[in-house]
């Protein structure tokens, strides 16, 4: 045997016991897919080892391709429907149906501990498969922001998965009202951690959680639905490990207020986010405030006086989400007190400015102290009335941390400061090095072809992109795809560019693994689009609708655009597309 | 480029060519969109016609194997939409018709027509002539203004942009409209527990502009 076949039977000087041993170390799936490109003995030892898989959009493998490549995982992320359904631009029944999934799993996957499933379609018969065949060692379940499923489906996890550590059913849509469910898990489990039915209308008897915060020692994160706090005075006393609390409400009742100022929090205690909070609740938060390291307020009735009286005595806060009534002068409390604060989301409150502070809004004043106050910042999440380039430019020097920034600007103000952003953003994106992932949305006029070019000379790490109302015209597009050379996932809305320029900028950009595009300027017979179809990329067409009575909106019509969607997938054409998603390629 | 006055002059001078084609030989409708349209397309290319007559509803017209086909109230978007799902089986089959390596395909030159448009032949169906564009951006809209004014830019078809942004009001997340609504709901019937007040109930109770969302 020659030198050179020894050393490739010895996979370069180490034995393949060392090497799965080695192996079991490297966990992040960059490193692991970089190990399975090394050779077929490398590949085999990954595919054999590997622990766990994310799929970012479930059509673009199948679930027997994951079997034959991973049959050892422990535990799996599915993602569904397209990002723009927590936002209700995606049709209920677009897809994501788990159904095929967990047929393959209960067959399978024989090591799965571990399933963590978003905006996907659950039925309870998906869920009585499961835990028949996984339910005694599942110690994991995440249905997040998903539907179609009700109670009974929760009661058969809460009999069959007493080894479950974290069951979380956040935001997701569940029929039915008896709250069976909790009583079972409360009477089976006594190893939970983690229960979260926060965004829910589960119906919840404040009786089921004594019970649980007396068998499940190990509780230390509830976050449940609206359930009037004054009925968990005894719960709280019992779940004396309890470190996180979300959901429970306050009751209408003016001048009740005593009933509120009774509960003892437990001790440890330092994750919270109250709903229907109003500034004379907030009070019962001051005792421990210096603790909390987590504050959520995006769900409260606070002013924006309100905001700087509570956040001033958090300076531990780590995480904090808010709508936009905190205003500039709250972020300016923000930045003097929170300087340990890592993720900041502000959202949008109502446009209706009666019912919110006047004094709220965010804008380049907030924004620039907060990026000299908070350091640490590493997600940026923020809707903003108004802006400047040098607020942008303020964050790209101090904001040296950041990953992940989001910003929208609101179409309140007639006229802003100072447009076009372009130099903002680029100095935005050339000082904050890290970010990964980006989401812009600006109004006609915010960011010339010139800045959209920048966003693509120096996105040099970001995965993910969501821009709005950007750019002039198709050049600006065609600069911008020229760089991000690592783009996977790029969703644009309301911009001017034509099927022509997205189909050449989805074949440009070279990481491009997924687009989706709501309103662009269309070709007659859509066969500009059709430029970029090639082996593997699926082409969705959502085409507009007309819909008089539209479940999510009270207000009548919404008359929507088209939507492109366009993904890598080894599966082929989808078989499950309802009527109102048309699959264009494969044909 | 303004795409709209290319489209304005396009449809005045060709609207005789609609017309004349019109009245062709008027078969019965046979034309079924479905798989079948696929095998028989290699060599005839469907010609699509979609007349508009503003304001009203579109009438679709179809030629297809010699026979012409005309459907009324046919909107814009669902014309759209059938020549979408044309297109791509065109080019679906196309694809396959070439990997036959078959000397015979594509001997006709599909002709593809648009509303009030020359009719040209185009050799291959991913290089359109025309440069009207069927989009939901009318010309009806084009007298809109436009939003924001901001004079150190310019940019294509202001007015295109700003019937987009009325047409795509920034989305909000749904958990968050949710509890705005049971705000409203509980400013409206009880007591305001909140710091602020509303200015008037009414004006609460009328939310009525979808842009909200």
């Amino acid at each position: 045997m020659s030198a050179r076949t020894l050393n490739r039977v010895m996979s370069f000087g180490i034995s393949d016991l060392a090497l799965e041993f080695v192996l079991g170390y490297v966990d992040d799936p960059r490193d692991r897919e970089a190990v399975s490109l090394v050779c077929k003995k490398w590949y085999q030892i990954d595919a054999l080892s590997r622990k766990h898989v994310t799929i970012a959009i479930c059509y673009s493998t199948s679930p027997g391709r994951l079997r034959r490549r991973f049959p050892n995982l422990e535990s799996l992320q599915l993602k569904g429907k397209p990002r723009a359904a927590m936002f209700n631009l995606i049709p209920e029944d677009w897809g994501g149906y788990v159904g095929p999934w967990i047929r393959e799993i209960a067959e399978a996957f024989n090591c799965l501990k571990s399933l963590h499933l978003r905006r996907m379609i659950v039925k309870d018969e998906d869920i009585r498969v499961l835990v028949k065949a996984r339910g005694h060692m599942l110690e994991s379940l995440k249905l997040d922001k998903c539907s179609g499923l009700s109670t009974d489906g929760l009661l058969l996890v809460a009999r069959s998965c007493r080894c479950l550590r974290i069951l979380s059913l956040e935001e997701s849509s569940i029929s039915g009202n008896d709250a069976k469910w909790i009583h079972e898990l409360a009477v089976n489990n006594s190893v939970l951690e983690t229960l979260n039915f926060y965004m829910t209308e589960l119906r919840v008897a404040p009786e089921d959680l004594e019970l649980l915060a007396k068998n499940c020692r190990s509780l230390v994160s509830l976050k449940i639905s609206e359930c009037d706090i004054s009925y968990l005075i005894s719960f709280f006393l019992i779940a004396t490990k309890l470190e996180e609390f979300g959901g429970g409400s306050f009751n209408d009742q003016v001048g009740d207020l005593d009933k509120y100022m009774k509960i003892q929090f437990p001790p440890k205690l330092c994750c919270v986010g109250l709903i229907f909070m109003g500034k004379n609740e907030m009070e019962i938060l001051f005792p421990f405030a210096a603790a909390l390291k987590k504050l959520d307020l995006q769900y409260t009735f606070l002013s924006t006086e309100d905001h700087c009286q509570l956040i001033q005595r958090c300076p531990n806060l780590e995480v904090l989400e808010v709508r936009d009534v905190i205003g500039d002068r709250g972020l300016e409390v923000v930045a003097q007190t929170c300087k340990k604060l890592r993720r900041l989301r502000i959202e949008r409150g109502d446009d209706d400015q009666g019912l919110e502070d006047e004094q709220g809004c965010v804008s380049q004043a907030g924004l620039s102290s907060l990026a000299q106050g908070c350091l640490e910042l590493e997600y940026l999440a923020v809707y903003v009335s108004d802006i400047t380039n040098a607020a942008l430019e303020c964050l790209g020097t101090y904001s040296k941390n950041l990953c992940d920034f989001r910003l929208v600007l609101l179409d309140r103000e007639q006229r802003i400061t100072d447009l076009p952003l372009d130099n903002g953003v680029r100095a935005l994106l050339k000082g904050c090095a890290k970010i990964r992932r980006f989401a812009l949305y600006l109004r006609p006029g915010g960011l010339s072809d010139v800045g959209l070019g920048y966003i693509g000379q120096y996105s040099n790490n970001v995965r993910w992109i969501l821009m709005g109302n950007i750019g002039e015209s198709d050049r600006g597009l065609l600069r911008f795809s020229q760089g991000c050379p690592r783009l996977q996932k790029l969703e644009l809305r309301s911009c001017c560019f034509t099927e022509r320029a997205l189909a050449m900028a989805a074949l440009r950009l070279p990481s491009l693994r997924y687009l989706w595009v709501q309103g662009y300027v269309a070709s007659p017979f859509g066969n500009d689009l059709l430029l970029m179809a090639r082996a593997f990329w699926n082409i969705e067409f959502i085409p507009p609708k007309h819909d008089v009575n539209e479940t999510e909106d009270r207000r009548g019509n919404i008359e929507s655009q088209a939507q492109i969607l366009a993904y890598y997938s080894l599966a082929g054409k989808r078989v499950d597309c309802p009527d109102s998603v048309i699959p264009l390629h494969p044909a | 480029m303004d795409l709209f006055e290319a489209q304005s002059k396009v449809i005045s001078s060709d609207r005789s060519e609609v017309g004349s084609m019109k009245n062709l030989e008027d078969g019965a409708p046979d034309f079924a969109l479905n798989g079948s349209a696929a095998e028989t397309c290699v060599r005839n290319f469907p010609m699509m016609v979609p007349k508009q007559k503003p304001p009203a509803a579109s009438q679709f017209i179809m030629f297809y194997g010699g026979s012409v086909n005309v459907y009324d109230a046919v909107s814009p978007e669902k014309a759209q939409a059938i020549m979408l799902i044309a297109a791509a089986t065109a080019v679906a089959s196309r694809a396959s018709a070439n990997k036959a390596a078959s000397a015979s395909a594509c001997t006709k030159a599909p002709a593809v027509v648009g509303p009030g448009a020359v009719i040209t032949a185009a050799p291959s169906p991913a290089a359109p002539v025309l440069t009207r564009s069927l989009s939901f951006l009318s010309s009806s809209a084009s007298a809109e203004g436009v939003l924001v004014k901001q004079p150190q830019l310019t940019f294509n078809s202001s007015s295109s942009l700003s019937k987009l942004q009325d047409e795509l009001p920034i989305a909000r997340r749904h958990s968050l409209q949710r509890f705005l609504e049971k705000r409203r709901d509980r400013v409206v019937s009880k007591g305001p527990y909140t710091s602020s007040k509303p200015k008037d109930t009414a004006e609460v109770a009328s939310e009525g502009q979808p842009q909200l969302i």
